[in-house]
């Protein structure tokens, strides 16, 4: 190990580690670029058919499986899988490939947690604003989704974590990213950008996470300090996924 | 590959190695089985210190959270200089990211025992930890167990990564087929894994109804009870995805 | 909380932008640097601008220089881009599978430059001392018969028609009676393991060594080393290995780093006091080199005129 330390202090202070397209901001400019894209086409795509699904009380089945298949893939073979499928229409390699992969592997948590959290809302507080007046979209918005909020931030969350991983497995379709180095000095006798990158990747992963986590207490200050509510079903956002609501 | 004429997968050439088929799944079932007995034992010590000790708990998710969050990749790209390639870095990484989801849920099945339960206990003498041994932990038994379905299939899922430090299971084919740019072992891989995971979870579930069929509704309350006290936890990482396996 | 909810929609509508920006992994900029030549990219593996038969190589002997126009790839990757035309020239090993399809072109070496990564046998010194002529004639044998031609031959078998390795060796060894036969008398002695590293080309050597050997009467059999020419030093050091194919010159980089050549026997001749301090022995090398070659499609080469280095590096020159 002591060789591979001082190979990384070495690469480190190489000039090839920072400039240019192998460079370690390129490389994670990449990652974070692709990361970002697939969390927010994810998102798009399963929030809102989950938040309406979820009001509408229905689907519960399909939320159900979506995350225990999700659970049950391995992203290794998603993204390995993805690659003929790309050049077959003419996406090549690199960066649509591993995108597709992503955003499938991103959608399970977004899905679920926001259906759970749309449908479990309290059923006075849905109660409460009909009695007010309001509409279905309405209702939605300014009050199911709001409330649902945790949960959904929580997917968010664990999408966002999930994604930041797999892109560093862009790298094995060609992808050039923070993986690249990494997969590279599996071959290599200096493994010094291979640590770098590693190190690197580790601290990317827990910096979303810790943002996330952060961005849950700003966006939700009213559940700081999460009260214990004794006798009801206080969900803690990540138990959503463990115990999946029976519908 | 490229030709649209050709066929995704070609099955003559799996009936050909049905063989090693077989010797795949015996690696895939032997990496997850000891990932998920050592991920367990440890969890299941950290739980009962967490347990005894709550000022613990906190710093504990942390690290496993920690763990969990960082892509098996970069895990593997850190032990490899000090661990080499093999069974030491694929169950190290597969070991860790069982620890969050089994830590929490033990936790949260202990602290789901009624409190009038746990008195009750104590009332006719037991110790703490033969209660906790022979009380807590049984009433436990259902948290434990989801714990146990989602660590699994999730391991189960990871195992294919494995392959990148030479070991692997079904992961040996999506290996194969990704460096020929032959899409037959990649889908059939694909698939095996994805069966067995569900096979898993299936029995899972099948043993969750049989263990503790009249405590189905308490088992949601424990399952979902808010096992975090009135301090926000720090890195508490949210638990069981699908294939963390970055 | 209105407000910190748009702030959160404009980032995500960042994230899309982001998105629609986000293909540049395999653009040409452009290369060569010649003002009037042509704009040719080139494909190959990461290391290839630092590697002395890659980029530093075709601008020390051929004069054209690589370096703004090279786009990174896998090796596995690289007939599927050039066949996509996202690159123009593309690096294979000399042996690919791929190669004995006339949809692609190596371009030659006529100034000698690439590397002398021929195939050879390494074995420790115990192995030689303990078998002698016996071993030397069986691997000097297959040597003999081993060309650049014959591996592809293989190595298409197994890359583009999927066979398995041993299939493969068994086949080429009947080919070229080399396998032995049943009543060969056995010999007396430590087992041979032939150690194979985590490639196809690897496991077909070693399969060709161990059929031959078993054939000769040796009591012989294939280790998976699990990695590359690291581990598979580390497994000779262990004991776990005490034969197995590689490549001179690659060899002879890894154990002293810049000392490789385009010369085979003089590469040999270094190579053999470096393996003798680590208690190995080297046997003859075969005219099988393994090592990067420059491809183009056949239809792109035609179009450009282009057979040799000599002419790619007339074209991006201008």
């Amino acid at each position: 190990m002591g060789d591979a330390w001082s190979d990384m202090w070495s690469y480190l202070g190489s000039d090839a580690a920072w400039h240019g397209r192998n460079g370690l901001p390129e490389l994670t400019l990449a990652q974070l670029k692709l990361a970002f894209a697939a969390l927010a086409v994810a998102a798009l795509v399963a929030l809102p058919p989950a938040a309406i699904l979820g009001h509408l009380r229905r689907g519960g089945f399909l939320a159900v499986s979506i995350v225990n298949l999700g659970r049950a893939v391995p992203t290794y073979g998603i993204v390995a899988l993805i690659l003929p499928f790309s050049l077959r229409w003419g996406f090549g390699l690199g960066f649509w490939p591993t995108m597709v992969a992503l955003v499938l592997l991103a959608i399970p948590p977004i899905f679920t947690n926001t259906y759970t959290g749309v449908r479990d809302v309290p059923p006075d507080a849905v109660e409460a604003a009909k009695g007010m007046g309001m509409q279905a979209g309405e209702l939605l918005r300014r009050v199911e989704v709001p409330v649902a909020l945790p949960l959904i931030l929580t997917g968010l969350r664990v999408s966002a974590v999930q994604v930041m991983a797999t892109a560093t497995l862009g790298a094995l379709v060609g992808y050039r990213c923070l993986g690249s180095p990494i997969l590279s000095g599996i071959q290599k006798q200096d493994k010094g950008a291979m640590l770098a990158a590693a190190i690197l990747v580790a601290l990317l992963s827990l910096a979303t996470d810790g943002l996330f986590a952060v961005g849950q207490r700003v966006l939700i200050p009213w559940r700081r300090g999460q009260v214990k509510r004794s006798e009801d079903v206080t969900v803690t956002p990540a138990e959503t996924l463990q115990a999946p609501a029976v519908p | 590959m490229l030709l649209a004429a050709e066929p995704l997968v070609d099955w003559s050439w799996v009936s050909d190695r049905y063989d090693e088929v077989w010797s795949m799944t015996k690696e895939h079932l032997s990496l997850t089985a000891v990932a998920v007995a050592i991920g367990f034992g440890l969890a299941m010590t950290m739980a009962l210190v967490a347990t005894r000790w709550r000022w613990t708990y906190g710093l504990l998710v942390g690290f496993c959270g920690i763990l969990y969050a960082i892509p098996s990749v970069a895990l593997f790209g850190i032990l490899i200089p000090i661990t080499g390639l093999g069974m030491v870095p694929a169950e190290i990484a597969l070991v860790g990211y069982t620890l969050l989801i089994l830590l929490r849920n033990i936790v949260a099945g202990i602290d789901g025992v009624p409190p009038a339960v746990k008195e009750a206990a104590d009332g006719m003498g037991f110790e703490r930890w033969r209660r906790v041994l022979r009380v807590d932990l049984p009433l436990a038994l259902p948290a434990i167990i989801a714990g146990l379905r989602i660590a699994t299939v999730t391991t189960i899922g990871l195992v294919t990564i494995t392959a990148l430090v030479g070991m692997g299971g079904y992961g040996d084919w999506i290996k194969y087929g990704l460096s020929l740019s032959f899409p037959t072992p990649v889908v059939v891989g694909t698939i095996l894994s994805v069966a067995m995971a569900l096979a898993f979870d299936v029995v899972f579930v099948g043993l969750e109804r049989l263990m503790t069929p009249w405590t189905r509704a308490a088992r949601r309350s424990s399952g979902l009870a808010d096992d975090e006290p009135a301090a926000a936890p720090p890195a508490s990482v949210p638990s069981a995805v699908g294939a963390i396996s970055g | 909380m209105k407000r910190q909810l748009k702030i959160v929609a404009v980032i995500a509508a960042a994230g899309l932008l982001a998105a629609g920006c986000g293909d540049d992994d395999s653009t040409s900029s452009g290369g060569g640097d010649g003002g009037g030549g042509e704009k040719l990219t080139l494909g190959a593996p990461q290391d290839c601008e630092e590697n002395a038969f890659c980029i530093p190589g075709l601008k020390d002997t051929y004069g054209v220089d690589f370096t703004d126009s090279f786009t990174p790839l896998d090796l596995d990757l690289i007939p599927t881009s050039l066949e996509q035309d996202a690159i123009d020239v593309g690096v294979f090993l000399s042996t690919s599978g791929k190669l004995t399809d006339d949809k692609f072109t190596v371009l030659e070496d006529d100034k000698g430059m690439l590397a002398a990564d021929n195939v050879f046998p390494v074995a420790s010194k115990e192995l030689e001392t303990a078998y002698g002529d016996d071993l030397a004639t069986v691997l000097n044998d297959v040597s003999g018969k081993l060309d650049t031609d014959a591996l592809i031959g293989m190595n298409k078998r197994y890359e583009v028609d999927h066979d398995d390795a041993a299939d493969i060796a068994k086949d080429w060894l009947a080919d070229n009676d080399l396998a032995g036969d049943e009543s060969a008398t056995p010999k007396d002695g430590p087992a041979v393991k032939i150690g194979a590293q985590d490639f196809g080309e690897s496991a077909i050597l070693a399969e060709v060594y161990k059929q031959a050997l078993t054939g000769a009467g040796f009591n012989a059999s294939t280790v998976e080393v699990g990695g590359f020419r690291d581990l598979l030093f580390a497994a000779f050091q262990s004991g776990d290995v005490n034969l197995a194919p590689d490549y001179v010159s690659s060899e002879l980089d890894f154990l002293e780093e810049g000392s490789a050549s385009s010369d085979v026997t003089e590469s040999l001749d270094k190579l053999k006091p470096l393996l003798e301090a680590k208690n190995l022995v080297a046997y003859d090398a075969s005219d099988a080199v393994d090592t990067n070659t420059f491809v183009m499609t056949t239809d792109r080469a035609d179009e450009l005129g282009i057979k040799t280095l000599s002419d790619l590096a007339d074209k991006v020159n201008g």
